[in-house]
Order: C-alpha cells, then structure tokens, then sequence
C-alpha cells in the first residue's frame, strides 16, 4: 500500500492520456458521468474526489457501458454481401474512480458474456482496460451493497483501487498485477501504520452508513409469490420507461436492429412492451405487472440459481433514477409477507389485440 | 472496439422459394463459401437466425434433414416485417444465416421407442427434420404416428411429403383440419389437434410424443397427453419465443431459469411444467 500526492496521480494520468483512453467522471450540467476524456483537454474535465465524505457525488451510469456499449455496429448486410465491420485499433483503456459496486457488476456481466458463446468484444474490452477504483467514503441513502456481498471497501474485479485521503493524497492498494505494474509506474511512498489504521476506520464508517439492508426471499418463497396480486400493486406506478435497466450496472438485455444496411446491436428493456412480443402478436408478457415481475425474478431468482450471484450490486441507481420512484429494496423486501394467492384466472398469453 | 463475430452471418444463396400455402413458403438455401457449406452441420431441433438485408433478422428452425447435404431449409410464415420480406425475396437472392443454435431432439433416446409426432400448421417445420432422419432408419423405432392438422385444407404445409408418408405401410399419419375447414374431397379427420389425439388414444407404454405447434394447440395436446396419463419426461416440445441473439445473452426469451435459445428449444414436458402457463 503506497501514498500518492495527487500530483503524482496527474502526471501518471497526463501521460497516459497521450497514448492511451482514459474514462473518468466527468461533471455534465451539474451531475457526474463516467465518459471518455478528451485528450484535447487534458485533465481539465475530471472531477477529482474529494477526501470530505460529504462532497461525494454518484455518476449516473455506470461503467458498463464501456465494455458493454449502448449502441454497438456488428456488420453490413448489403443485398449482394456481408461485410464485418473491421476492427478499430483499440488503445489500452483505464477506467478512473470506478466505485466496488459498479466494479462488481462487471464480474456479474462477465459470466454471461463470457460464458460458453463468449462475446470477443466485451473480452477485448475487459482484457485492454485497467480498473482503478475508489473506496466509497460515503454511501447515500439509496446504497444496499452490504447485504449483496458486496462493500465501500471491496476490491472484486478492481485493478487498483485508490482511497482518497486529506490533503490531496490518497492510499493506492495493487490488487491485480496489472494494478501492481501501474502502482509500480506511480511510486509514492509505503504506507505506515497510522495509514493502515485510517484505511481501517474509514472503512467502518463507510460500511456503518449503509442503512439499508435488501432480504431476497429463499427460492421457495419467490416461487411461491411469483402469482401474487402484488406484482400488480408494485408495479402500477412504473412509467416502463426502461431508465432503471439502463443504468443498471448488470442488466445486458439487448435488441439487434437494422439502420439501414447496418446491424446494431443496442441495449434493451424487459420493461418495454415489445420485448417479448413476437411478430404474429402472441406475447406471454403482456401485461406491465409480469414485464416488471421478470425484472426482479431475472435479477433475484434466476440469475442465483444459473450463476451462483444476484445480478444486483445494490448501487441504489434504479430507485435514485427512477421517475416515479420504485424502490427495488422496498420491492423486494416485501415479497416475502405478499400474499399467495389470487393469481389472474386466465393466463394472459393470448394472440394480438386482446386485453392488456 | 473489436467486432462481434460471433453475430457475423454466413452469405447464403436462395436456391428454392417454395409456396406451401397462401402465407407459407419454404426456403431453400446454399452457403455462397463452400468450406462453410461442407462445414455447416446440425442436429434435427436446432435453430438458425436468417436476415434479409436493410429488413432484419428472425429465428427460424431447420425444418431440412441434417443427412441432406449441400443445403438447408427453412419454412417461413409470413407474419411480420422479416418473414414479409423473405417472402418477397428475389430468385436467387442473398441472405445471411448464423447458427445452428440451441439443442436438439433427444434421437438416442428415442430409438426403440413407439414414436408419436403432433403437429398443428407450421408447427411441423420444426418436426420436419426430425422426422426425416427417423424415416430414414424406421427399423431403430418402434411404431410411428404422425399427427398433423391445420386450420384448412388449405394450410397444409409439405403436401408432397405428407403424400408420401401416408403411402408408407411403416407408419400411419393422420391429417385433421379445424371444423369448418374441410373441403368437398376431404378424406381426413376433421377437428381439432388435441381431440383427434384423444380419439387416436396411441399406447402409453414405451412411447415418446413430440409436439410442435401454434402455443394454444400445445396447451392443449399437453394437457391431453396428461388425461391419457402419458410420463411427462417422454413428451417433447419445441418452443418458439422472441429472440435476438441466440446464444442466451440478450434475455429476451429467458423465463423460470431457461434460456429458450440455449436450454431449448427442445424440452421435455417435465422441465417446462411449472411454466407452461407462463409461455403457452
């Protein structure tokens, strides 16, 4: 573990902006977003965090978007051919600040892109990126990633991870080799003790200042609400506006559409009305209620039971974004004591045009 | 970044558009490259994604016999933007097609067996390439039954096949159309799928029923086949669902913890019991 000065860290950066991508938070009318640097610019975008607890803001997207893209080109299909899109030369990357939540979530993405049909893409991404991290001094009222095995202080799927300290320094911790080499590359000085012991209690308090606590129900209990009326009641007020899959750091739905002769793969909604809708009209989601009750079994039921994981990190974007403010935590929480029974007489899976 | 091969098509050259009814037509298809065309193989059951360029792309199932070399064949019904525009394809046009996807029908497990497939309007394309490698070696089963009805005489798909089944003394095929659907020279059964099955009443013992067709006939045939006391774990299905990707991760035709694309689409009715009503 090593001190850094934060002129040390410029310097590293500036170089590295010369050969290389930076992402970092960026300060966009007033709110924070993770997006790329431009090297025209220098460092002058990037908002440093701050050692005072209290001046720490959230990005409104994650990372995700940098290896998983909103809108990606897969290839051109024109009448008479194929043409894959060739391969731009990517630079090495390194993804500045990144909080252990939004770190986490790409462990999550990992095992479904990575799994038997692997994405090369999202490997490439993974593999040219460095993740520099930061410890989350001060989690916000929406924050629950203790309860998903996840904390301020973690360092799963980190590179190197960065604590901010007073007096512009901050505590710089390798985790991989990769955040080894570049600790290496920084120098600043070990650590002591009395740095060691502040790491420490400024990881108690991180952790002490999340209040709140996600209980998914045991498989048994999920099964057993899954025809609950309460899927209706929850989800009444959701715009299916899509904007909590879109933050989210784990959720990789996607559509593969035609602009034209090109074909672009672009993120998606379970929320979204066409979703499941297939050509001829029959759609087994019809209903808001089901589209919403897939979002939450996808992420605390299916997804454990086929990657040993929720596919939550409890980063508290979904309910901090959410126009009409659907708390997931509350959501979840009150499956458990929702009642069983009343599920709708007809199954709702009809053909085009009935009732919705 | 990189590109995504794993969504790159083979170019494939129309050979064949085949009208099979007013709103059916079967494609016929050869790899342009011919190291893809050698390479190319599948098992009865899988899927490919076709696309038709500026129009999109669908899931379709291989509806060809896998022994059958030097082309595929997918059965399309015209019901939307894609399955139009196949529909208006040029002679010899150019379309892409990836795959072969998902799993397959349980062959091994079969042989020795009685054989019963049910079959309701384009649901037969997916049983199509199943049942010509089951024909092809009848000796390895037991009896055979196929089962096929459609809405009308009319929306019968595959005639000529189902000529030449119904000529074969190794097997029995039975055709049935909706009430109401008959024509003049109807020689058939007349009602629906389920119904005839149930008249049909083929043995339990030893018997292995394949299903495939609109979601409401397999609802039904299901719930038949339970009446009749069949072992849910030897009736077999194929399920249709919206999909982008086909290699179970766009999430789109995930539900309970299946991905159609990569746990199916070929089920047994026991694993999709619990489901049922949410899908079909």
């Amino acid at each position: 573990m090593r001190i850094l000065e934060r002129k040390t860290l410029t310097d590293f950066l500036e170089n590295r902006l010369a050969d290389g991508e930076i992402i970092a938070p960026v300060e966009v009318e007033g709110r924070l977003y993770f997006r790329q640097l431009d090297p025209e610019k220098g460092l002058a975008e990037l908002v440093w965090p701050a050692a005072d607890p209290l001046s720490v803001d959230f990005t409104v997207n994650s990372i995700k978007e940098f290896f998983f893209p909103r809108r990606q080109e897969l290839y051109e299909q024109r009448p008479d051919g194929i043409i894959p899109r060739a391969a731009p030369d990517q630079k090495p990357r390194l993804v500045l600040f990144v909080r252990p939540c939004d770190a986490r979530g790409l462990t999550i993405l990992d095992r479904v892109f990575l799994g038997e049909m692997e994405d090369e893409s999202y490997r490439y991404a993974r593999q040219s990126t460095t993740v520099v991290g930061l410890h989350c001094l001060q989690p916000d009222r929406h924050c629950f990633c203790t309860s998903l095995g996840g904390g301020p202080f973690e360092t799963e799927a980190l590179d190197l991870a960065l604590t901010p300290l007073e007096g512009e320094r901050f505590l710089a911790q390798g985790i991989t080799e990769k955040g080894e080499a570049v600790l290496a590359l920084l120098g600043g000085k070990e650590a002591g003790e009395a740095e060691r012991k502040a790491l420490e209690q400024l990881r108690k308090s991180a952790e002490a200042a999340i209040r709140r606590t996600i209980e998914v129900p045991d498989p048994q209990t999920m099964a057993e609400r899954f025809d609950s009326p309460y899927w209706g009641e929850v989800s009444r007020a959701c715009l299916t506006c899509g904007i909590c899959s879109y933050l989210c750091p784990t959720c990789h739905c996607f559509d593969i559409v035609d602009e034209g002769y090109l074909r672009v793969r672009c993120w998606d909604t379970c929320s979204s009305d066409t979703f499941t809708r297939m050509a001829a009209g029959e759609d087994h989601r019809r209903r808001k209620r089901s589209r919403y009750r897939q979002r939450v079994y996808h992420k605390f039921s299916y997804f454990k039971e086929s990657f040993d994981t929720h596919a939550c990190v409890g980063c508290g974007r979904c309910t901090r974004h959410c126009p009409v403010k659907i708390d997931i935590v509350e959501i979840v929480n009150g499956i458990a004591t929702a009642a069983t029974a009343g599920s709708p007489a007809t199954p709702e899976s009809t053909s085009a045009g009935a009732k919705r | 970044m990189t590109p995504v091969q794993i969504y790159t098509p083979y170019a494939a050259r129309l050979q064949e558009l085949r009208v099979e009814t007013r709103d059916v037509k079967t494609l016929r298809l050869v790899f342009q490259d011919e190291k893809v065309a050698e390479g190319f193989s599948f098992r009865p059951g899988q899927f490919v994604e076709l696309s038709v360029a500026g129009e999109g792309e669908a899931t379709f199932c291989l509806a060809s016999s896998p022994e059958e070399k030097g082309f595929v064949e997918c059965s399309v019904k015209r019901v939307g933007l894609v399955t139009e525009a196949i529909h208006r394809l040029d002679p010899s046009a150019l379309v892409g097609l990836r795959g072969p996807y998902g799993n397959s029908f349980p062959l091994e497990q079969m042989e020795g067996r009685d054989l019963v497939f049910v079959a309701g309007g384009i649901g037969l394309a997916a049983l199509r390439s199943l049942i010509k490698v089951v024909l092809a070696q009848p000796q390895k089963y037991g009896s055979i039954l196929i089962l096929y009805g459609a809405r009308s005489v009319a929306d019968l798909v595959y005639l000529e096949e189902l000529e030449q089944w119904g000529s074969r003394k190794d097997l029995k095929t039975v055709l049935t159309v909706d009430p109401g659907g008959e024509s003049a020279d109807w020689k058939g059964e007349v009602g629906f799928v389920p119904a005839v099955l149930e008249k049909l009443n083929p043995g339990r013992k030893n018997t292995t029923v394949i299903t495939c067709g609109p979601p409401i006939m397999i609802r039904y045939v299901l719930a038949a086949l339970d009446k009749m006391g069949f072992d849910p774990e030897a009736v077999i299905t194929t399920l249709e669902m919206k999909m982008k990707c086909g290699l179970g991760h766009c999430g789109r035709c995930n539900v309970g913890p299946l991905y159609v694309c990569k746990d199916g689409p070929v089920f047994t009715y026991a694993q999709i019991r619990e489901f049922v009503e949410q899908i079909i």
